[in-house]
């Protein structure tokens, strides 16, 4: 009796030992028809706040920088490529084109700002991307688009401690994901994340990485927390790259899975076959099941893997039964489009068009960000070319200064249904000093995508986890009121008024030229006297042939 | 008188006794005694006609990493993306050799100073130590007396200059006063200094600081050339000078025995086209008696102890700051809906 009680506690002990730290792995793969395919990982890390530093699966470097600069929610993506909304519809986790980070810091930081540089000079480091570029003039502190994704304490103003910024022109490559890579419990040995090799993935249309750290409740009232460190990967993958539209991990990866990370507690596939009804395909091999899943008026069929399962080497892939068939996509409820007007290098404009394709209006909350070297006026704002609106329900502003502070604005519209609208706002080119000019600065100067968050009615083309969940089996049937939702348009470029820096080199030769062009005739003329030739008589031609002979002898 | 005479005796030997020590010195002394090792490797120049650079500085950066010096010691600065640029045809690889049998950017690299970062002044407070305090680790040159340091770089330069990303440039004279800054601050044991770039032999004339063993791919006046040309890629993929010393450096192991002389006669003039340029007079150990793994690979100080380690005092845990955690968790917290809502209503 004894023995069997103290094994029942050792059990126990165990089990809740176990739930203290855990690791979770996943890929969601959907096809993008026609011609694409998304590819989305996903590895949770979660441990109890208390033994954050004691934990065995959570990334030590990672919780050092979260405990050391008071972060209460991290979100880092780096992207390269750009997530097409009005195609492909909406993807789990929107980033912006670039580096784009941001994050909240606990109530006890004082100086938000100083603790931001040095979080952003400090996650620099460890993922090896140019954060340090990160400084007051290009952060803005969002009031209306962002939210805590996860639990925070509700009694205290949230916005003030936010920090958000972005790096459009970072490149993503091989260099960071090695380090975001070596975060993972299983890093890449074993485990989905094997199949992240940088040839492949850096060889598809869109290819993001992220960091996502949040608090999450334990338990229903949230009276205890973990931390939720989430990283994820969204690849894009065109069936042109790829050769054909049957693939096969061998394809995407270059290799089969080799089996689950043994640190993991679930490692699972998720294939949205709900295209197959239109446009049949095989999955070979069969999944464990498939599970219709209702979510606001889309019903969605996924086929499931549990790879904890299989111990062998496994290569899933597609086979489409027919091959010439051309699909219809369904626009996605709410699109937009950016772009930058005007020419010249005086004055321009930036264009933001959001497509609400709905029957109900859509709310959304629009967030420019203008760098100091672009400044707008809020006088110049017009919403479907007129100054006064009323779709605008809420306004913020906060105006830029030069080198110090980016040009901030902030709008909550209603969107009408089945309309476009325009948002126009001008700007003027700025010149900049001689050294703040980039080595390459005739490439153009980037701006940064502008912040849509939208409260979607709808979940049609919506794919994102409920606030709630963590993993993509809390998106099944997860009907909601609302599915709330961040996009990132399109980046733009403009091109500032750039001097020819030869220039100076130019101006001293030719100056020199003219300085001795124009000093000989002067030098000539203030040294040599003109004299008037006595003019004689006509002469005949032999006396001229004398006076020849004459000279000649002298 | 004879205490005179007596005391230029002794001034004649020990003058003597010096100038025997200064020509042949004692075995002891030829080994080196650093205790770590340190990279720093530099490509200078930005745009993709450049490529060649990248796969120069990296050709190095893979045998340093494979001769054992880890990627925390390694400082890698690349001026600009070619692996992942979208005129590479193969994206994430950079080969430096029309072959293709190597990509020398692998799947494991980490570059700690990249694109508009490469700049002359971080290049120089990177060397003299005088970083911004929020500077994280793996972008400081965390050197000490005990340093071995292989400095690399590559470019385009000039005579007495070398330019960074095409606005600017470092001058042998700035050069040679951060590294004297860095003896002064006793920042290296020794330095070992290649630079591969036109009239690369100019950037180490003006140095005089101690300990540095310099070589450059061509001499003042000469220029360094490119290898040959990849029709894949599109442009030149390695210079000469890095090519062979590559093709050397592969048939280096971790215990090699093979001399830093063999290194500096690594090119001649008919692989080269340009004269391999040597600086030795700083140096105070014979380079024929210098191991290369003193530059290229990496000291592990290994103690072998028989003893079990006591530790005295086991560090006791901060009780009570997990227990104000427990208290402050006890507040109200939940999640919050992700859209201004209560702006919606109101209006």
């Amino acid at each position: 009796m004894r023995t069997v009680f103290v094994l029942c506690l050792s059990l126990l002990l165990k089990s809740h030992y176990v739930r203290a730290d855990d690791f979770k792995e996943e890929i969601f793969i959907k096809p993008l028809p026609p011609t694409h395919l998304y590819v989305y990982f996903q590895f949770i890390t979660t441990s109890e706040e208390s033994s954050f530093e004691h934990s065995h699966l959570a990334s030590r470097s990672l919780g050092e920088v979260i405990s050391r600069f008071q972060v209460d929610e991290l979100h880092l993506t780096l992207t390269e490529g750009q997530w097409k909304h009005s195609k492909w519809g909406y993807p789990i986790l929107d980033a912006a084109p670039g580096a784009e980070l941001y994050a909240w810091f606990s109530p006890s930081v004082e100086d938000v700002d100083t603790q931001w540089r040095k979080l952003s000079a400090t996650l620099s480091g460890l993922f090896c991307a140019s954060l340090n570029f990160i400084d007051s003039f290009n952060t803005v502190v969002p009031q209306m688009a962002i939210w805590p994704t996860g639990a925070i304490k509700t009694n205290q103003n949230i916005t003030s401690r936010l920090r958000y910024a972005t790096l459009p022109r970072e490149i993503v490559c091989t260099e960071n994901l090695t380090p975001w890579k070596k975060l993972l419990p299983c890093e890449s040995s074993h485990g989905f994340s094997s199949l992240l090799n940088s040839r492949m993935i850096h060889n598809t249309n869109y290819h993001s990485i992220g960091v996502h750290v949040r608090k999450m409740c334990k338990v229903d009232n949230c009276s205890d927390i973990n931390i939720e460190i989430k990283q994820t990967v969204a690849l894009v993958y065109d069936y042109k790259i790829i050769d054909s539209m049957d693939w096969s991990f061998r394809k995407l990866f270059g290799q089969g899975l080799p089996g689950a990370c043994p640190l993991s507690s679930s490692s699972k596939i998720y294939i949205d076959v709900s295209s197959n009804d239109t446009y049949s395909f095989k999955l070979s091999p069969s999944p464990n099941n498939v599970i219709l899943s209702q979510r606001g008026g889309s019903d969605t069929m996924l086929a499931v893997y549990d790879i904890k399962s299989y111990n062998h080497m496994m290569n899933i892939g597609v086979k489409y039964d027919t091959k010439d068939k051309l699909l219809v996509t369904i626009p996605p409820p709410l699109h937009f489009t950016r772009y930058v007007l005007g020419y010249g290098k005086e004055f321009g404009g930036i264009v933001t068009e959001i497509t609400n394709n709905y029957w109900a209006p859509i709310d959304v909350v629009l967030l420019e960000n203008a760098p100091w070297w672009l400044p707008i006026q809020l006088s110049s704002l017009r919403i479907n070319g007129k100054a006064e609106s009323k779709l605008v329900k809420s306004q913020y502003f906060s105006p830029g200064r030069s080198r110090q502070k980016p040009y901030h604005l902030e709008l909550l519209l209603q969107l009408p249904p089945k309309s476009t609208t325009t948002v126009t706002i001008d700007f003027e080119f700025v010149f900049l000093k001689w050294q703040e000019y980039p080595p390459d600065a005739n490439h153009g100067f980037y701006i940064g995508s502008a912040l849509i968050s939208a409260n979607l009615p709808t979940a049609r083309n919506y794919t994102s986890l409920p606030i709630t969940g963590s993993t993509i089996d809390s998106i099944i049937n997860a009907s909601k009121q609302w599915y709330p939702a961040v996009f990132r348009t399109n980046g733009a470029m403009v091109s500032l008024p750039t001097p020819d820096f030869s220039m100076p080199y130019n101006v001293i030769c030719l100056a020199c030229t003219v300085v001795a062009l124009a000093f000989g005739p002067l030098h000539n003329i203030c040294t040599k006297e003109l004299v008037l030739k006595p003019v004689g008589s006509a002469i005949s031609l032999r006396q001229k042939i004398m006076n020849l002979f004459k000279r000649k002898k002298d | 008188m004879e205490s005179k005479i007596s005391y230029f005796i002794i001034l004649l030997c020990s003058l003597l006794i010096s100038i025997t020590e200064g020509i042949d010195i004692p075995e002891q002394f030829q080994k080196s005694n650093h205790t770590n090792n340190w990279a720093v490797l530099v490509d200078t120049s930005r745009f993709w006609f450049n490529y060649r650079h990248v796969a120069n500085v990296l050709s190095i950066y893979r045998s340093v990493k494979r001769l054992g010096i880890p990627d925390s010691q390694i400082i890698l600065m690349i001026s600009d993306d070619m692996a992942c640029n979208p005129r590479n045809p193969r994206p994430a690889t950079i080969f430096n050799n029309a072959h293709e049998l190597i990509s020398v950017y692998g799947d494991d690299v980490e570059v700690d100073y990249r694109g508009y970062e490469v700049s002359v002044e971080n290049f120089v407070r990177l060397l003299t130590g005088r970083v911004h305090p929020d500077t994280p680790r793996s972008k400081r040159l965390l050197t000490d007396e005990g340093s071995n340091i292989l400095i690399y770089l590559t470019g385009h330069g000039g005579d007495g200059f070398l330019k960074f990303q095409d606005s600017e440039e470092v001058t042998s004279q700035e050069l040679a006063d951060a590294l004297e800054q860095m003896w002064q601050k006793r920042r290296y044991n020794e330095i070992f200094f290649i630079i591969d770039t036109c009239q690369a032999s100019s950037m180490y004339e003006k140095f005089y600081s101690p300990n540095i063993l310099a070589t450059a791919s061509s001499l003042v006046g000469e220029d360094s050339l490119s290898h040959h040309v990849d029709s894949a890629i599109g442009v030149y993929i390695i210079d000469r000078y890095t090519y062979y010393v590559l093709e050397f450096l592969e048939n280096v192991q971790p215990n090699s025995k093979k001399t830093m002389s063999e290194f500096l006669a690594v090119c001649p003039k008919s692989a080269c086209l340009s004269t391999v340029g040597v600086r030795k007079d700083l140096f105070k150990r014979d380079p024929s008696k210098v191991p290369i793994t003193d530059f290229f690979g990496s000291v592990r100080p290994v103690i072998v102890t028989k003893k079990p380690i006591e530790i005295l005092e086991t560090p006791k845990r901060k009780k009570k700051i997990i227990a104000e955690n427990k208290t402050k968790a006890a507040e109200k917290r939940g999640y919050l809906p992700q859209f201004p809502v209560h702006l919606v209503k109101t209006s």
